[in-house]
């Protein structure tokens, strides 16, 4: 533009914040929901042959587990929704007060905490998966 | 003959479209913005403006320049070459962008353009960090060698670049018989689809002839909206991380090789190419769409209602 790099790079900065926040005003409050229908039908168009056989849930993620005890996670990020699929056994499950941790080196920062509304639902949110894991093993 | 330098020119009316084409997807809802995924790209354009400046294009074009006076053919600086010299590096570019899409090596350069779930223009500014000096070396030096100037052979790659900014968009439909020789939106969000029918195809960059001469067209249509992305979505708008996820994930694979072979197969191999075949590559997944193609979502017997444990 200017043919000085440094001040090149500051008006595409610039011009990358007036952008943004013009984005920001007019698409604000743009966040994907992890319903249970959303996530069936985001399932179904990038692993369509996972045949889902049980399903729980929460505000941030909904976890499948097939015929064949495989798990897929279906997690939002950002106003998108994003499938991980995983073998039997592949993830690591913890339980922490009203939160389950899974563990993966797949998932976003290794980790996803699936938030339940209250306790009861983590205890048999967290029985549910070990089950699973139980099974696998 | 003097060559300008169309891309330095250019970011203020990328900003100028960008803020026309917000206010016209929010007015018609043709379209998808979300900031976090803006800021992303255009933070990607940002770093792949710097990134050849310590990556390699003053290498490359010292190449070119080296490589020039053993040309085949003194061709003069003029429009009518220039021209000529435009149409042959857009062959040259639909070559190297479907090389780009099946050998991985230069996959995890081209990965980050398609990394987004948006088709907007900002995707367009979603550039990679790296692969500035083997790409442009392989398949550029050949122009040289022809005759072309290396600042001819820029210039021209520049406006063909420019080209490809102003179809990354959902706002325009289709475009008539323009559709029949240029590559247009409607083209181009095929190539950004996710769906099976829609993966590897329409490579071009500002002619689509090519894809209809080798047989990688695929028009839209209009029963199937495309999703954007790629096929395993990125779950990150870090730019660190879109810039070398499948750098590292190459790095992963390779350092696991158990044979120079399955080395060899996971950095040049197609994109989800695996030993034991158990990821998928583009062909992989275009079969297993067409066993289940047409089927709703599959469920077994126990169906996720029945035995739902919590549900929102």
């Amino acid at each position: 533009m200017t043919g000085n790099l440094l001040l090149d790079n500051v008006i595409s900065l610039a011009g990358i914040g007036l952008v943004v926040a013009v984005i920001a005003a007019l698409f604000r409050g743009t966040r994907a929901q992890a319903t249970r229908e959303a996530a069936l039908v985001r399932l179904a168009f990038d692993e369509p042959d996972f045949v889902v056989a049980e399903a729980v849930g929460a505000r941030n993620a909904q976890v499948f587990r097939s015929e064949t005890g495989e798990t897929a996670i279906v997690l939002v990020v950002g106003d998108g929704l994003v499938v991980r699929r995983f073998a039997p056994g592949a993830l690591r499950i913890d339980e922490t007060g009203d939160e389950i941790v899974l563990r993966a080196d797949d998932l976003p920062g290794g980790r996803l905490a699936v938030r339940q509304a209250d306790a009861q639902a983590v205890r048999q949110w967290a029985r549910a998966v070990n089950d699973w894991r139980d099974s696998d093993t | 003959m003097e060559f300008p330098n169309v891309l330095a020119l250019a970011p203020p009316a990328f900003i100028a479209l960008i803020l026309i084409e917000a206010v016209a997807i929010k007015s018609t809802g043709r379209g998808r913005y979300a900031p976090q995924d803006a800021a992303a790209s255009l933070a990607m354009g940002l770093g792949s403006q710097l990134a050849p400046l310590i990556g390699g294009a003053a290498l490359v074009y010292a190449v070119f320049v080296a490589v020039y006076p053993y040309r085949l053919f003194d061709i003069p600086n003029t429009w009518a070459t220039v021209l000529i010299c435009f149409v042959i590096d857009d062959f040259r570019y639909y070559w190297w962008h479907r090389i780009s899409h099946e050998r991985r090596w230069f996959w995890a350069s081209h990965v980050v353009h398609h990394s987004s779930q948006h088709y907007n223009l900002t995707t367009a500014l979603r550039q990679t960090w790296t692969g500035h000096i083997l790409g442009p070396l392989l398949f550029k030096t050949p122009l040289v060698l022809l005759g072309f100037h290396p600042a001819m052979l820029v210039f021209v790659s520049a406006l063909n670049l420019l080209y490809q900014f102003w179809i990354h968009t959902e706002t325009i439909g289709r475009m008539g018989p323009f559709e029949w020789v240029f590559n247009t939106p409607s083209h181009h969000r095929v190539h950004h689809a996710t769906n099976p029918r829609y993966l590897d195809a329409n490579y071009a960059g500002t002619l689509i002839i090519w894809d209809r001469l080798f047989g990688t067209f695929v028009p839209e249509d209009a029963a199937e909206r495309p999703r954007y992305g790629i096929v395993k979505q990125l779950a990150t708008f870090n730019p660190l991380k879109i810039a070398f996820h499948e750098w590292i994930a190459i790095a992963r694979d390779v350092l696991s090789a158990r044979s120079l072979k399955e080395a060899w197969g996971y950095t040049f191999g197609p994109p989800g190419w695996s030993p034991d075949g158990s990821r998928l590559t583009s062909a992989a997944i275009k079969d297993r769409w067409a066993r289940v193609k047409g089927d709703p979502p599959q469920f077994g017997p126990a169906c996720p209602e029945a035995s739902t444990i919590s549900s929102n």
